[in-house]
């Protein structure tokens, strides 16, 4: 009984010296819900684009998220949060979407998955319509031009029917991936725009088969 | 030519030279053990006491291990590189020295060096206090190395060894069911071998934990300090897991019936001395070669 109670004892000072000398148990700001966000971005208006989800761990996992925050006023950050397991979740075929903003008008918060930059599209204070061979694209002020590669949009103009049904999916708290499913996790366009989370490197590449291919290799294959 | 047999001379005079510090060590010993003056003064002949012997030469054994840390660099001359290894030399004697006066006198308070190897000529003595020797130099060793040369962190990571190996030392009689001053006074061998196979294994352990990265000092004293509690939660998994998987039946401890306990035979030490070792060399890698990057990758 005595040495279980030593053996307890150990295991609850290890994990208390382990937790509190860790960079990433101080370091990563923990996430339960958007709410969280909203403590931890501040300033508007912003978009918190969600670029990277990772998990770690064997049995007891802990979620990882990569946001970039893009300012409008400010230059853009790249942030790394600790998640709950249900906000990981929620979010899982988020990635490449905006997934928080503000606006400036109010400091009104919103937390509707959106394709990247939507707090900008249709502000005046940083762009306008402009109409070619009667389509209505969004175009940045000179002053914003980086504000495109900030958010990712490489070559992607939104166009005025694009910014309506931003709107419309605000208003019904409905996640909006595009009209053809081009943006979040299975999204064409955020598969290019944020390439780190879809890189085959992060996929497991190691297989049973490949181990013994290697063995086989080094044993009987490499050259003298 | 020339070249050749000037270089075969500057190995004769470093060959010398560590002979001659070996001299010097021979009268520092005086400044710890002043009742040991006779054993220096006389001609030693080692087949006329085994225990003197054995205590004798771990002590030469453990000189050496910490002599083949350091090496002469000439790029500076032979004056100035023997002036740097004699200054080295001292410094890691001083220290294995005060060290051993200080193990000893923790783990084999109860013994007084004269008595144990010159009158009763104690073997089980002489056996513990020569694997103290090779654990206590093996440990400065590591600790010369890890300090990168510099006497101020050498100072710090000796200190912080030498607690540890006192401690983890101390916790023998939580492990082994053996007592140690009962049965070294009674020149028991299977207490030599057991101890010294604890000793073996903790400075094993102490090594293990070392081995970290140089970030800053006061990480790596905490990460020393984390490696060392792993070590002791991983331990006693092994420990058990011998005794289990070999289906081992300790003979010595008798539960059920209120017998007294027989002496411990040479098998038992041998017993008790390998699974510590081999407990230490595993937790050693359970501690220090898990790579957890499949399940912890970078971000």
């Amino acid at each position: 009984m005595n040495k279980a109670a030593v053996y307890i004892f150990l295991i609850l000072i290890y994990l208390a010296i382990a937790k509190s000398s860790s960079h990433n148990e101080i370091g990563a700001f923990y996430i339960n819900s958007t709410d969280d966000i909203d403590k931890l971005v501040t300033g508007a208006p912003v978009s918190v684009i969600l670029t990277d989800i990772h998990t770690t761990g064997f049995l007891i996992k802990s979620h990882y998220q990569k946001w970039r925050v893009v300012h409008g006023y400010r230059s853009s950050e790249e942030i790394i949060v600790q998640s709950s397991p249900k906000f990981t979740f929620q979010n899982k075929d988020h990635v490449g979407m905006e997934i928080f903003r503000r606006s400036s008008e109010n400091l009104i918060a919103n937390s509707t998955p959106l394709p990247p930059g939507s707090i900008f599209i249709d502000d005046p204070a940083f762009g306008r319509w402009r109409e070619d061979n009667g389509i209505k694209s969004w175009r940045f002020y000179r002053a914003y031009r980086h504000l495109p590669s900030s958010l990712g949009w490489g070559d992607f103009r939104p166009n005025y029917d694009f910014a309506k049904q931003i709107q419309i999916h605000i208003e019904q708290n409905k996640p909006f991936f595009g009209f053809k499913n081009e943006f979040g996790s299975s999204g064409s366009f955020s598969q290019k725009s944020f390439p780190d989370f879809f890189s085959k490197n992060r996929q497991k590449s190691n297989t049973l088969k490949k181990m013994f291919k290697h063995y086989f290799h080094t044993e009987f294959e490499q050259e003298i | 030519m020339n070249e050749i047999f000037d270089k075969l001379i500057i190995r004769f005079v470093f060959s010398f030279f560590i002979c001659l510090i070996l001299f010097l060590y021979k009268y520092a010993h005086y400044l710890f053990y002043p009742q040991a003056k006779k054993q220096f003064q006389t001609v030693f002949t080692p087949s006329s006491n085994a225990a003197n012997s054995i205590h004798f030469f771990g002590r030469l054994i453990g000189i050496t291990l910490i002599f083949s840390n350091l090496g002469f660099n000439e790029t500076s001359g032979v004056m100035l590189s023997l002036v740097n290894f004699l200054f080295w030399s001292l410094i890691t004697l001083s220290i294995y020295l005060c060290s051993l006066y200080v193990t000893e006198s923790i783990f084999l308070y109860n013994f007084n060096f004269i008595d144990e190897v010159f009158k009763k000529k104690n073997i089980s003595y002489a056996i513990i206090t020569f694997s103290n020797s090779v654990c206590v130099s093996m440990l400065i060793k590591l600790v010369v190395i890890e300090s990168e040369f510099s006497v101020i962190l050498l100072l710090m990571f000796w200190l912080l060894a030498m607690v540890l190996y006192g401690i983890v030392g101390k916790l023998f009689r939580f492990v082994s069911p053996l007592s140690l001053n009962k049965l070294v006074l009674q020149k028991n061998l299977a207490i030599a071998f057991s101890f010294s196979g604890f000793l073996l294994g903790s400075t094993i352990l102490i090594m293990a934990a070392f081995e970290q990265n140089h970030i800053d000092v006061k990480r790596y004293g905490i990460q020393v300090l984390l490696t060392i509690i792993l070590s002791l939660l991983i331990y006693p998994i092994f420990l058990l897991g011998f005794r289990k998987v070999l289906n081992i039946k300790d003979d010595l401890i008798d539960k059920n019936h209120d017998k007294e306990v027989p002496l411990p035979e040479l098998g038992y030490g041998v017993y008790e001395a390998a699974i510590y070792f081999s407990a230490s060399l595993l937790t050693s890698i359970i501690v220090n070669h898990v790579e957890l990057g499949i399940i912890y990758p970078f971000f």
